[in-house]
């Protein structure tokens, strides 16, 4: 189902490709002059003449597994003489992703938008020339506007996830609902343990945005959670439905592709995208400032968002998507599951997570330590 | 017979200076790798922090310590503190029976019981505080056991404090068991056998033979099992459900997720507070202890 | 087995061994059971083992954490028998203050000594890495060395290697037939010790690994991060005999070395005399 050769380069492409890399020999930056000078190995005619200033190895941050099977390999055989050497950092958050940023031992990372905006704020990215990435034309407007430092490569909603048959056959369709069966099944309610997917599903819940930084809002959202804390099973991160496949979770808050693949195990589990509105995390690739690899991130960035590559990345992970043109490519599990579609009338009740400022991340995170201790 | 006339040869006590060098390697990583670390904690716990690049800078403020005060830290930290000393007073009391059992064997089963304890710890620690979570969850075997037991209804023991309390009595009790056997290992037999000539009673052979040779033991039992306890926070994220913030949680979280280093550190400080009040309280304890 | 006279404590250490080995047997189990959420048996399979054994994150794992274990666990020994050395002829004073940084080390959480170190090399731009962890690991991994190596140390009478010195040898040769002879056992296991820690250590690997490649136990948990499978037990599992082919080694050297200690001392004190 997915077409392993390389996709030839439609004509408008190769001819501005050709073309900057004839401009190239005048106007190339130090970066890859450096990239091109102290290259060892093969050199690279094959591909193109861009594929000179290409070579290195840049080193990527990322999440465990959250990459396409044959991504890496198959960049590595275009671009002879570069490769991507990913690494998996075990955790994420937004103080180890900024130090990541900092410690210069990467060239790129995976990051969400608030630590991509965090970064930026503290001067530690690179902009990419998007010129060398012309293929982001495939990702949708609304998250290229909304993840502008890197590549956007996913997406989660954070909705409701529950057994029917657990609740006394009750019907959930908003996060008002859920508030109110949770002290019903004390104990059967699990919610996700990361301070903008909790907090911001709960600004959800009263209406606020899941951006908001005004402290009587995030006041009644400490409120609002410490209230059915006694009631809740646990705050998780990891397999956080899982426990509704075999009953020992009855409701949960939990990520759309983690659901998708939950209902494959028990058709029993039912999704909810809450009347109120949900939030969302949306991650891409960011390079790191003053990167000396910034040509191989580029033609990677470039090379990922092609759509036999793209689908790649989205049949292995089975995250939700964000570039339409890959559609086809992709299993019919996931581009016709109603969970994961980004139709307009989904991302219409969808807000993505946005870097808060120092005072408003810091408000949060002394507004989620208090729930915590609670 | 050895040759009288033949020169002496350097006595076998080293010069001063090779000595030294002796002490060099030691020197080296507790200077530059503990104790300096250490003082740079110290050092930052009264700084401050750009929020935004995490940066620490230098205004020499005692805010960070003034923090602890809040209501919010104190209950999480006695919290901490009832919860480490409750399962450390635990594996302490199950642990010395278990080594008393042990050190009343013959030297052969012995050994085999030792193995026994160590065996299971050479599984990766993750993999068996996730063990943790398989047994106690709802429908896992603890449960099925106690309902069959005729217990009603589910015990909510995953995700509480019993779970982490659990998790943590079962990954510190070889270290509180090896300590103390190596004390009562050194009892001679003949001591009991002797007391026992004289007319004592089991729990009088225990109280006057055993338990003095085991304190040096079990204060190091303690020490060893107590002090590290506090500052978990693997296990109380893996069988705590989030729900339970432990001291370690919160310093954790403030290198690992705030950002907030000076607060991180001050919490720090504190906790080496505690361990040189103790290091010291063992010292005393020592004395006594060699003079058996 | 001495159970009749304290029927009490055999009761409760039957209970404690129960509760020792019962994740254990949960793993082992686990390991070959087909269901993947965990609801009870689905079936036998040795399809987590293969995974296991062909996953390259695991391998790279194992690779990269037994370098970090190996080169702790020498340089760990190299402080400790050194440490040990010079204690012999320490004043009481200096002793306390070694006594006293040994048990610091061991007892200080592990989380505050991985932070402390990773601003140490923040600050001196010293990168993070795998000779990062290894520096980490050795910090607490010497300390256990240090009292292995010292107790079986104080067990020594000095007096023996005077008389060999007397005898004719050499202080180099003193050393080597009569001290590290004796103390051959406790070097070997306190450097099994120091292995096994650094093996499964997690805190100071996910402080210090920079951009290096993930030691084991981060690969675990970066596995469980992201979905809990039985691929996770048969690797634990596979660790765990993997250890303990490792430490069946080591009771064999110790057992072999401490019998020819108490056999044949008395005859290498002769060959010294001899000049062998």
């Amino acid at each position: 189902m997915k077409t392993r050769e390389p996709l030839s380069l439609d004509p408008l492409t190769r001819a501005t490709l050709l073309r900057r890399a004839g401009a190239g020999a005048l106007g190339v930056s130090a970066a890859s002059l450096l990239a091109a000078c102290g290259s060892s190995g093969s050199s690279g005619s094959a591909g193109g003449s861009t594929s000179e200033a290409i070579k290195g190895q840049a080193i990527l941050a990322n999440y465990p597994g959250w990459m396409g099977k044959h991504n890496l390999a198959d960049f590595a055989k275009k671009y002879p003489g570069a490769s991507i050497k990913m690494i998996s950092n075990a955790t994420s958050s937004t103080a180890e992703v900024v130090l990541q940023f900092k410690s210069k031992q990467y060239d790129f990372l995976l990051s969400d938008t608030s630590d991509a905006g965090q970064a930026s704020a503290a001067n530690l990215i690179t902009e990419l020339d998007w010129s060398k990435v012309p293929n982001v034309k495939n990702v949708s407007e609304k998250f290229r506007k909304a993840y502008p430092w890197g590549l956007p490569t996913d997406y989660g909603k954070v909705g409701i996830a529950y057994r029917p048959d657990l609740v006394g056959g009750a019907t959930i369709t908003s996060w008002h609902d859920l508030w109110e069966l949770i002290p019903k099944y004390s104990g059967q309610t699990v919610f996700i343990d990361l301070e903008r997917d909790c907090m911001g599903s709960t600004c959800k819940y009263l209406g606020f945005s899941s951006n908001t930084t005004n402290p009587d809002d995030l006041k009644k959202v400490q409120d609002a959670i410490t209230g059915v804390k006694p009631h809740l099973k646990a705050f998780l991160n990891t397999d956080v439905g899982a426990g509704l496949v075999n009953g020992s979770t009855a409701m949960a808050m939990d990520w759309d592709y983690d659901v998708a693949l939950l209902q494959q195990k028990n058709e029993k589990i039912k999704w909810v995208l809450p009347d109120e509105g949900v939030h969302a995390y949306l991650e891409g690739f960011t390079a790191v400032k003053d990167t000396s690899k910034i040509a191989v991130i580029q033609a990677f960035l470039n090379f990922l968002a092609e759509p036999p590559q793209y689908a790649d990345f989205v049949n292995t992970t089975g995250t939700a998507y964000l570039m339409p043109p890959s559609t086809p490519l992709i299993l019919k599990s996931i581009s016709q599951n109603p969970i994961l579609v980004p139709t307009d009338a989904v991302l219409a009740k969808t807000e993505f997570d946005k870097y808060l400022g120092a005072d408003g991340a810091t408000l949060w995170s002394n507004t989620w330590t208090a729930i915590k201790a609670a | 017979m050895p040759p009288p006339a033949a020169p002496r040869r350097r006595q076998v006590d080293p010069g001063r200076l090779a000595r030294f060098a002796l002490l060099v390697p030691t020197l080296l990583i507790t200077t530059i790798c503990f104790i300096v670390p250490l003082g740079l904690i110290a050092l930052y716990s009264f700084g401050s922090v750009n929020q935004v690049d995490f940066n620490v800078f230098f205004g020499w403020t005692t805010g960070n310590y003034r923090a602890f005060t809040s209501s919010l830290y104190l209950h999480t930290l006695a919290r901490s503190v009832v919860l480490s000393v409750s399962t450390t007073l635990a594996c302490a009391v199950i642990g010395f029976t278990f080594a008393y059992f042990i050190s009343r064997q013959s030297p052969k089963v012995q050994r085999l019981l030792l193995v026994a304890v160590i065996v299971p710890f050479w599984t990766s620690f993750i993999v068996r505080t996730y063990s943790w979570v398989d047994l106690l969850q709802n429908l896992g075997p603890v449960d099925r056991l106690a309902r069959a037991l005729g217990l009603h209804g589910h015990i909510d023991i995953l995700y509480t404090q019993w779970s982490i309390g659990i998790g943590i009595l079962y990954s510190y009790l070889p270290l509180m068991i090896l300590p103390i056997y190596v004390s009562l290992e050194r009892i001679d037999p003949a001591l009991f056998d002797a007391a026992e000539d004289l007319g004592a009673t089991p729990w009088r052979q225990f109280r006057r033979v055993v338990l003095p040779m085991a304190v040096p033991g079990l204060i190091a039992g303690i020490i060893i099992v107590g002090v590290p306890a506090l500052g978990e926070y693997v296990i109380p994220e893996i069988l705590g459900g989030g729900k339970t913030l432990m001291a370690g949680n919160i310093l954790a979280d403030q290198f690992l997720q705030t950002g907030n280093y000076p607060f991180g550190s001050a919490l720090a400080v504190s906790i080496m507070v505690v361990l040189m009040v103790l290091l010291f309280t063992l010292r005393r304890a020592q004395p006594a202890a060699d003079a058996q | 087995m001495n159970v009749r006279r304290h029927p009490f404590a055999a009761g409760l250490s039957l209970l404690v061994l129960l509760f020792l080995w019962l994740p254990l047997i949960v793993v082992a189990v686990n390991s070959f059971n087909q269901q993947t959420i965990m609801a009870g048996w689905g079936g036998f399979t040795t399809h987590w083992y293969s995974l296991a054994l062909h996953d390259q994150n695991v391998r790279t794992g194992l690779e990269t954490t037994l370098y970090i274990a190996i080169a702790s666990a020498l340089l760990s020994l190299a402080i400790a028998v050194s440490g040990a050395l010079w204690w012999r002829h320490a004043s009481p004073r200096a002793r306390a203050a070694y006594d006293g940084l040994i048990y610091a080390r061991i007892i200080l959480p592990e989380v505050v000594s991985a932070t402390a170190l990773f601003f140490l090399f923040l600050k001196i731009h010293f990168t993070l890495g795998l000779t990062a962890i290894v520096i980490g690991h050795t910090v607490w991994n010497s300390a256990y060395a240090a009292i292995i190596v010292q107790a079986r140390m104080a067990g020594l009478d000095p007096a023996l290697e005077e008389a060999a010195a007397d005898l004719g040898a050499t202080p180099w040769r003193a050393f080597r037939r009569v001290t590290f002879a004796a103390l051959l056992p406790a070097i070997i296991a306190a450097g099994l010790l120091a292995f096994t820690f650094s093996f499964d250590d997690v805190v100071t690997s996910v402080f210090l690994q920079g951009a290096s490649n993930t030691p084991l136990p981060v690969v675990i948990l970066g596995m469980i991060r992201f979905r809990i499978t039985p691929e996770i037990n048969a690797v634990g599992l596979l660790v765990m005999l993997f250890t303990v082919t490792l430490m069946s080694f080591a009771v064999l050297a110790y057992a072999t070395a401490g019998s020819l200690g108490r056999s044949g001392r008395r005859g290498n004190m002769l060959d010294i005399y001899r000049g062998r």
